[in-house]
């Protein structure tokens, strides 16, 4: 029963980051049309604004440690802590939650203008074309991070108050139901990134009309209205969605440049299990998966059927695009 | 040479008749074709002689690679007689005289291995076909050295591994021409398994978290071998995909399972965030049956320990090398590298850099570099003074018998390179093993040309 | 009925007398570029071979797929099991290749080929995927897991045994007695090539190539006028198996080996890759992308600060080191860099690819006022694209 409790809390977990992972990749295909491999890119340049945020407040003061003769060994202390004491030290522990706000005008500013120097130029070409060139400029996004922060995995610390666990069991009476905050955090954060990107599409006039657009683009040319502009818009929206995610998921999983690649297909088996283009297939792809994930991990399951958990999102995948031909929720 | 070799020799060569007729045919008979009439592949006919070092210069281990690579740099400038000399120094018996090789200049050729089998067949290849090389050093993962070595066999060149630690490399599936400084998995375990039993007592519960391939089980069966010994029971060893990312799935059910002790055996990424998300997950503040809750993770590195940060601290595992030993062949190395980058090497640098010097120090003992002659002074050499105490080549299966370092993650440390504290210096005696243990076929020593 | 047309117009002829000629003094220009040893050629030749095959379906039916690798791996450890339980001799570990992977591909693309665009995609994609967690993990009986599979002294060989050949030391795959590693491999595979490429410009002749292309060009049309364009699909998806499986099949021929990796997406995008990068649907960008990726990867990630330090000797000490500190960044551990950067570059100013560019130099060049046939010929081309 615990166990069964933990595993559907490690699947809505994941599903909730898969789906704010996939949500900028389906709104640019549904709005623009362009299959975007520099997405997981994105994703991870979101999780790199947090480890120079971290890196700025953490510019430290070294004293050098004289024992070691060799090369120069230093204890760091950061000055935020040498001027301000406690309130510095305070600032540094906040810094991924510091890095959400500092990310979304970068995010919004690079993904502007990807969008102006790069993709506008492709919105008529082939996938395939979209393809290479969306893969060579991730390749090339990742090697700059490479070359700047090394290849190594950064570690980024939540803060202090939300980095241990919470006994979520005791409130309803079972044993060792234990989940970590940052999680619970992450989990509730999605929701409302996603609830949020809904309402602004459902609920403002821009909305409505890059809805109209992702229906029928030409007719909404046609009355007048300048379209290429709010998918501008768009495109830098889905940058920041999916640097958000990068973001938040630092503490979780401690970045390097080669994450976002790792979380590329992922991105587009959430996308295209929900239905290319479809915002709401995408949430619900991005649960499925998590949750059946997380069950197919069980040790029960995978003394009955070896490997499952291996493949078990593949599989899913498979069996939804032979049975429904247009993913979850896709429109013919 | 074997009978079954010069046959091999005879038809390739009446095959390489054939098909430079058919290139003649088309009106091309390129130079390269001209047949190489020496003893053994890649003699080195100038005055110099080209080493291979094939590390991974992208994917995960990159950072691993790039120090791997100024190790090897810095070796070659002291075979050289360039630098300080470094653990020409301190090593001994030494026959290096700071003039290269055998009076050959010391040059070399580097490739990207990428943590890829085929890529870093082919970029070992490169560098015997193309640049001449006679050695292939380097390595990042058990899967390319071993990848590597069958490569170096056929060819007909010694390989150097670097950074590998599954028992496969020098026990399933060794090889006459391969070589290993570094220590494998069983040598963690006998190592680890005195400490474990004096710090956490005997009677514990091990859960064990184990990467699906080759070199999580060796490492799974080893430490369940040691800990079964002293009296630990084992609840679990559940298998997770390599590169799985987030490990909450298969974190969750350690937390009920009644286990005291976690066992991670994950290497580089893997590990660094499946130990990140366990201690989110609280496992170290919990208590199970009266005990405090311990994490373990057998094979440990100062990079890794880096990109664990916090996380690492107070946790136990092996490690081949570290910076901080006070003997004079470690002190005179990282003197040598620190000074030559301003930062102290990792193990997989003194491992490579090491297997570098006693490459070439068995040239010159041989007075050649015919694998062979190579091989055979290699075979059982004995030294001292290269930072793990008196060590062995042992000849039955090239594995280097040495001491084996036990680690914990410093909970205050002196400045950012002091991250790990070594609790043990485990004498070679108890980490050793019989030469069938591990099985596997050495072959015979190949130097067709 | 006659899918393939086998009579050879006198332009093919010369095209593949050229081509042959090319291919077979490979050894020659190779040497020019620095490629000029026998593992990197044998690589050109065999991922020439896999790109061209790709091409049939992807250049044709503009169906994309990402998942050839798997076929490629499976041509690989079918070569591999058959030079450890039958013989060493190549053909018969070809044959089975070409055999397993085609009936792999069948099944595989007749579950793919009910859905287009990104949905097939996709699908191949997780198909893939699949047969390489499993390769990796749970399949390691069959497939040695990380380790990868390898051809061993013991193995039973039963034919060998039966004929009598010994087992060497480090069996190498042969061709009735022709070792075939080294420049034997080499040619091995450019003869293998050229086959392939015969038989694929064969294709792109026949009406089985016509009837492709306008499924390509417009699918809901072809099916108003009655026509069932499965069965062809089909044929197209099995045949670029076969030829993936051919490819995996030498791989083990040139290095009797095999291991999952070879199934992991990013292989199975690396051919999607060469093929854009070379030009799509033509005849030879398949095979300049696949050299030019291959180039990249093995003599680029090879350049180090020493080697740059040489090449810029003869130039005064400060601008050597001005040289070698500009380039460096592209070439060692930065040649994923590069890679990056050209897929760019050629994406935004030659959106045919390189055979584009080639043809543009050609036309700028050599004969400025046939610049209106190299018009019509784009057009040939982007009608067969």
């Amino acid at each position: 029963m615990e166990a069964l409790l933990l595993q559907v809390l490690n699947g809505l977990d994941k599903g909730g980051a898969y789906a704010l992972i996939a949500l900028g990749l389906t709104l640019v295909f549904g709005t623009l049309g362009v299959v975007n491999f520099t997405h997981g890119a994105l994703f991870m340049l979101g999780a790199f604004v947090a480890v120079s945020v971290e890196k700025v407040l953490t510019i430290s003061s070294k004293v050098r440690d004289e024992s070691i003769t060799f090369f120069e060994a230093y204890k760091e202390t950061p000055y935020l802590e040498i001027w301000w004491g406690d309130t510095g030290a305070a600032i540094i522990d906040w810094s991924v939650p510091i890095s959400i706000i500092i990310a979304i005008p970068i995010m919004l500013a690079v993904g502007i203008a990807m969008e102006r120097g790069l993709i506008k130029y492709f919105y008529k070409r082939e996938h395939a074309d979209q393809i290479l060139v969306t893969f060579g400029l991730a390749i090339v996004i990742g090697e700059i991070i490479k070359a700047n922060f090394g290849a190594n995995a950064i570690p980024q610390a939540a803060p202090e108050v939300v980095s241990g666990s919470v006994d979520i069991g005791a409130a309803i009476g079972l044993d060792g139901v234990v989940y970590p905050w940052w999680r619970m955090i992450y989990l509730a954060f999605s929701l409302s990134i996603i609830g949020g990107v809904f309402a602004f599409l459902h609920m403002t006039t821009f909305g409505m009309v890059v809805r109209a657009g992702m229906h029928d683009r030409e007719t909404v040319g046609l009355l007048g209205i300048n379209i290429e502009k709010r998918f501008t818009i768009v495109f830098g929206l889905a940058a920041v969605v999916a640097g958000l995610a990068g973001v938040m998921y630092t503490p979780i999983l401690p970045p390097d440049y080669n994450m976002g690649m790792d979380f590329l297909v992922l991105s587009f088996l959430v996308v295209v299990v929900g239905g290319m283009g479809s915002l709401g297939g995408a949430v619900a792809a991005g649960f499925l998966l998590g949750i059946l994930q997380s069950f197919s991990s069980m040790t029960a399951v995978k003394e009955i059927i070896p490997g499952i958990d291996q493949v078990i999102i593949y599989l899913i995948a498979v069996a939804i695009l032979l049975f429904r031909p247009r993913g979850l929720f896709g429109k013919d | 040479m074997s009978n079954d070799s010069k046959k091999l020799t005879e038809l390739s060569r009446r095959g390489f008749l054939k098909s430079t007729a058919a290139a003649a045919a088309v009106g091309a008979a390129p130079a390269m074709f001209v047949s190489n009439a020496n003893a053994y592949v890649n003699a080195p006919k100038g005055k110099s002689v080209t080493l291979g070092f094939n590390v991974p210069q992208s994917g995960a281990y990159a950072d691993e690679g790039a120090d791997e690579l100024r190790a090897y740099k810095l070796a070659v400038k002291h075979l050289n007689g360039e630098g300080d000399g470094g653990l020409m120094n301190t090593m001994k018996p030494m026959s290096l005289k700071g003039n290269g090789i055998l009076g050959k200049k010391v040059e070399f050729a580097t490739g990207d291995t990428q943590t890829k089998s085929d890529a870093a067949r082919a970029s070992a290849k490169r560098m015997i076909e193309k640049d001449g090389a006679v050695m292939i050093s380097g390595g990042s993962s058990s899967g390319v050295a071993i990848a590597v070595q069958s490569l170096c066999q056929e060819a007909g060149v010694i390989f150097m591994a670097g950074l590998t630690h599954s028992n496969d490399t020098t026990g399933k599936d060794k090889r006459k021409h391969g070589f290993r400084h570094f220590f494998n998995t069983d040598m963690s375990g006998s190592a680890l398994g005195p400490v474990l039993e004096s710090e956490f007592g005997k009677e514990r519960t091990a859960y064990h978290l184990t990467a699906d391939y080759t070199w999580g089980w060796s490492q799974e069966g080893s430490i369940k071998n040691t800990t079964e010994g002293i009296g630990w029971q084992t609840a679990k060893a559940v298998r997770t995909p390599l590169g799985a990312g987030d490990f909450s799935q298969y974190i969750t059910p350690v937390l009920n399972s009644g286990a005291d002790v976690l066992v991670l055996n994950h290497y580089g990424k893997d590990m660094v965030n499946s130990l990140t998300q366990a201690v989110q997950f609280g496992l170290r503040d919990k208590n199970v049956n009266g005990k405090d809750f311990q994490i373990v993770v057998p094979l440990f590195s100062r990079l890794m320990a880096q990109g664990a940060g916090e996380n690492i601290k107070g946790i136990y595992g092996t490690t081949n090398w570290n910076w901080s030993l006070k003997d004079a062949g470690s002190q005179a190395f990282v003197k040598s590298f620190g000074a030559e980058y301003g930062f102290p090497p990792s193990q997989a640098a003194h491992t490579c850099y090491v297997q570098t010097l006693l490459y070439a120090n068995a040239c010159e003992l041989a007075g050649t570099f015919d694998p062979c002659g190579v091989i055979a002074a290699l075979e059982g050499f004995k030294f001292d003074g290269m930072g793990n105490g008196p060590t062995e080549y042992r000849a039955e299966d090239h594995q280097c018998f040495k001491d084996v370092l036990v680690v914990q993650g410093n909970d205050n440390p002196s400045s950012q390179f002091d991250l790990l504290n070594v609790v043990q210096e485990v004498p070679r005696s108890q980490v050793e093993y019989s030469t069938t243990h591990l099985g596997g076929e050495l072959g015979s020593c190949n130097n067709k040309a | 009925m006659k899918i393939i047309e086998l009579s050879t117009s006198k332009r093919d002829l010369l095209i593949l007398v050229v081509f042959s000629v090319i291919v077979l003094i490979a050894p020659f220009w190779g040497s020019l570029i620095g490629a000029g040893y026998p593992d990197l050629l044998q690589k050109f030749a065999i991922f020439g071979l896999f790109a061209v095959g790709y091409n049939i379906l992807f250049g044709l039916t503009g169906y994309l797929s990402f998942g050839h690798a798997a076929f490629l791996g499976v041509g690989s450890y079918v070569a591999v099991w058959s030079f450890k339980l039958f013989t060493m001799n190549a053909l018969p570990a070809i044959a089975f290749s070409i055999v397993f992977s085609g009936i792999f591909a069948l099944v595989i693309g007749f579950l793919c080929l009910r859905r287009t665009g990104i949905y097939f995609s996709i699908l191949t994609l997780a198909f893939a995927q699949m047969s390489y967690k499993l390769a990796y993990s749970v399949l390691t009986p069959i497939t040695n897991g990380e380790t990868g599979l390898f051809v061993l002294k013991d193995d039973p060989r039963v034919i060998d045994g039966a004929l009598g050949i010994a087992s060497a030391e480090n069996p190498l795959a042969s061709l009735f007695g022709i070792t075939l590693n080294g420049y034997e491999g080499f040619y091995f595979c450019a003869v293998v090539l050229i086959l392939g490429f015969w038989l694929s410009m064969k294709i792109f002749r026949s009406p089985f190539g016509m009837k492709l292309v306008a499924i390509k060009s417009n699918q809901t049309r072809m099916e108003y006028t009655g026509f069932n364009h499965r069965p062809y699909l089909l044929a197209a998806f099995v045949i670029s198996g076969m030829y993936a499986g051919l490819a995996g099949a030498l791989l083990a021929v040139v290095d009797p080996t095999a291991g999952a990796e070879r199934m992991v997406w990013t292989a199975s995008g690396e051919v999607v890759l060469m093929t854009i990068l070379g030009g799509l649907g033509t005849m030879f960008g398949p095979l300049i992308g696949a050299a030019t990726i291959k180039y990249m990867e093995n003599i680029f990630s090879g350049i180090n600060d020493t080697l740059l330090g040489t090449w810029f000797d003869f130039l005064p000490q400060a601008l050597t080191d001005l040289l070698v500190t500009i380039v460096s960044p592209f070439v060692g551990s930065g040649w994923h860099l590069t890679l990056g950067l050209t897929f760019m570059m050629i994406m935004i100013f030659l959106p045919g690819g390189m055979v584009e560019g080639a043809q543009k130099i050609k036309a700028k060049f050599f004969n400025k006022s046939k610049t209106e046939q190299v018009e019509s010929e784009q057009l040939e081309k982007d009608g067969a694209a």
